[in-house]
């Protein structure tokens, strides 16, 4: 009993330290909807094998593997859907935005979420998709090229 | 005045975490019993995994022996494709190129699956590719590809102790020389990135050159990401991260397995922002070098020269030539004029650059329906003079793998897009073999090849 007390409770911890890194890794990929039911998949599937994913040397790492898996199924390739940002909120944010991101390639779209929208560094973005910086960098560049390009911005 | 789109990114970013809110932990456990079966699809079990890797290795050995033998230049060619010596013909395994010329090299899961090919090079027993694979949720490991024919293509046997390390681990670069070949990529251990190298005598058997902290190592992240027999045997190139910025930096070696690292010259390779070199290649002066540097407007492409790759200098700042739209360089090579580069405008197209002797640089015209919503990541002199290859990166298309040729290196095509072919691909390398051209690179998921004849 006492082992399963720990164990639910080194989950629990897990949870709190690395839920907001696995779905916005999944939400940059597959959009707010799908991302979030993909990490929430994820999470379940960690919590089932939790003995073997702690283990790992990486275990937020593998439940983004299994997370993009499902959310494959989920999205069945359509292109995500992204909120648009409310003017009262934020008038100053290109009210295109929203479907402009929606409409990068996909690992463009991940990379600039990740590395701009979320604040990740270019090694945490590496680790996660298992890319090289270098690699990180072209998609981070080309993607902000073309969201300015296709908004109209200079910046 | 518009604001920065990057603020923008963010806002729309923290807009959804308040809409989409934290997932709890009860949620989780309620999803659990459904996420059982889920799991099993998403992840084979190991026996599953292995029951699927006979039968398509079962299935390979099928195919193959009952393809029909098809050579590019079909009927009655006794000579290789591929090889630069008498080929036997009997096992050489061929397939049929596509209207454009080029093919894709039949994927297998057991060589390319779960992988990315960063750089090939010719050497070993023919060619030789590296870069790097997925690991089950352990972050990737570095990986060697070789290949007699550039058709067929064996991986390396993975050793831990040479391949493996600490999460994420990968080969970026390869190149002919010290004692047969050199590879350079980079290790992510826990808190910094080192630069690593990797030597062999035959492309089969690799051995890691030990990381020494004060040469591969340091504070910030190291990372190598071009390397070329030149300067006093063997030159890599990459940048160091510290801070909000980068620095250039430059490694050399006699002989591949002992190495210096060329001191940092603020002037030369640093500055405030980011300054990183890309691929550097024995030519010019010497030794060249290029990638990108901050300038007051933004980010520039640039090109580092040297006499002996240990002593270096920047090639001077020129807008009208390099930019500052956040351009980049990621290849060169020797060919064309003198030398030739390639990388992206910043603004969504590709870009070259010639020079005749790696100081002075022009820039080729722009041309949006040879460049156009494409990035070039590799230049190679071969073929009708030079082949430089890269992605798609236009609105309409989510992705694929792109081939330019040149004779002179100044005016340039676009091989016809051939989605069969190219769909859904990057390729991040490309070489000249024989007569044969050979591209590496991937579709997101797991590495690719494809093959062309050069028709010389």
């Amino acid at each position: 009993m006492l082992t399963e007390e720990t164990a639910t409770e080194r989950f629990s911890a897990f949870v709190a330290d690395h839920e907001a890194r696995l779905r916005h890794a999944l939400t940059a990929r597959f959009g707010p909807e799908t991302g979030k039911d993909a990490a929430a998949d994820a999470l379940a599937y960690g919590w089932e094998h939790w003995e073997r994913v702690e283990s790992m040397e990486n275990p937020v790492g593998y439940l983004y593997t299994v997370g993009r898996d499902r959310g494959r199924r989920m999205s069945q390739r359509r292109p995500p859907l992204f909120p648009a940002v409310p003017v009262e909120r934020a008038p100053w944010v290109e009210p295109g935005l929203a479907r402009a991101v929606a409409d990068l390639p996909e690992r463009q779209r991940t990379v600039v979420l990740l590395l701009h929208g979320y604040d990740w560094t270019q090694s945490e973005v590496a680790e996660m998709l298992h890319i090289s910086k270098a690699t990180v960098q072209r998609h981070g560049e080309r993607a902000l090229a073309r969201l300015r390009r296709k908004l109209g911005v200079d910046r | 005045m518009t604001v920065d789109l990057r603020d923008q990114l963010h806002e729309l970013c923290a807009f959804i975490d308040e809409e989409q809110g934290p997932i709890a932990l009860d949620d989780v456990r309620a999803h659990n019993d459904s996420v059982m079966v889920v799991a099993q699809l998403a992840r084979p079990t190991p026996s599953i995994r292995r029951r699927w890797l006979v039968a398509l290795a079962a299935a390979a050995v099928v195919v193959a022996a009952s393809l029909p033998l098809l050579v590019f230049t079909g009927g009655n060619d006794r000579e290789g494709f591929f090889s630069s010596s008498e080929p036997d013909v009997a096992t050489t395994p061929t397939f049929a190129p596509s209207s454009s010329g080029w093919s894709r090299v039949p994927y297998d899961e057991a060589v390319f699956g779960g992988a990315g090919m960063g750089s090939v090079t010719i050497g070993g027993p023919g060619l030789v590719a590296v870069g790097s694979v997925e690991l089950e949720g352990d972050g990737s490991s570095a990986v060697v590809w070789t290949s007699v024919d550039g058709i067929t293509w064996s991986r390396v046997a993975d050793d831990e102790a040479v391949f493996g390390g600490p999460r994420s681990i990968g080969m970026e670069s390869v190149t002919a020389g010290g004692p047969g070949l050199v590879a350079v990529g980079s290790a992510d251990p826990h808190d910094s990135e080192d630069g690593l190298v990797w030597t062999s005598v035959d492309g089969m058997s690799w051995s890691r050159v030990p990381d020494e902290e004060a040469i591969f190592g340091g504070p910030g992240e190291q990372w190598i990401g071009g390397v070329t027999a030149g300067g006093p045997g063997v030159v890599a190139v990459g940048w160091e991260l510290v801070g909000f910025g980068a620095d250039a930096a430059v490694w050399t070696s006699v002989d591949g397995i002992s190495w210096s690292r060329v001191p940092d010259e603020e002037g030369v390779f640093g500055g405030p922002g980011y300054n990183g070199m890309a691929a550097v290649t024995a030519g010019g002066p010497g030794v060249v070098a290029v990638g990108s540097a901050q300038q007051d407007g933004g980010q520039s492409a640039a090109v580092w020269t040297s006499v002996d790759g240990l002593i270096w200098s920047r090639v001077p700042h020129d807008d009208a030539v390099f930019g500052t739209a956040g351009l980049w360089m990621y290849g060169v090579t020797v060919g064309g004029p003198g030398l030739v580069a390639v990388g992206n405008d910043g603004e969504g197209g590709a870009a070259v650059w010639t020079s005749v002797n790696g100081l002075t640089w022009s820039r080729v015209p722009v041309d949006e329906a040879v460049f156009g919503g494409a990035g070039m990541s590799s230049v190679f002199v071969g073929g009708p003079g030079l082949v430089a290859v890269g992605s798609v990166e236009s609105e309409e298309s989510d992705g694929g793998a792109l081939v330019w040729t040149s004779v002179d290196g100044i005016t340039w095509s676009r091989v016809p897009d051939d989605e069969s072919v190219f769909g859904g691909g990057e390729m991040s390398s490309v070489t000249v073999w024989g007569r044969g051209v050979v591209a590496v690179g991937g579709d997101g998921e797991n590495g690719a090849v494809w093959v062309a004849e050069t028709g010389e």
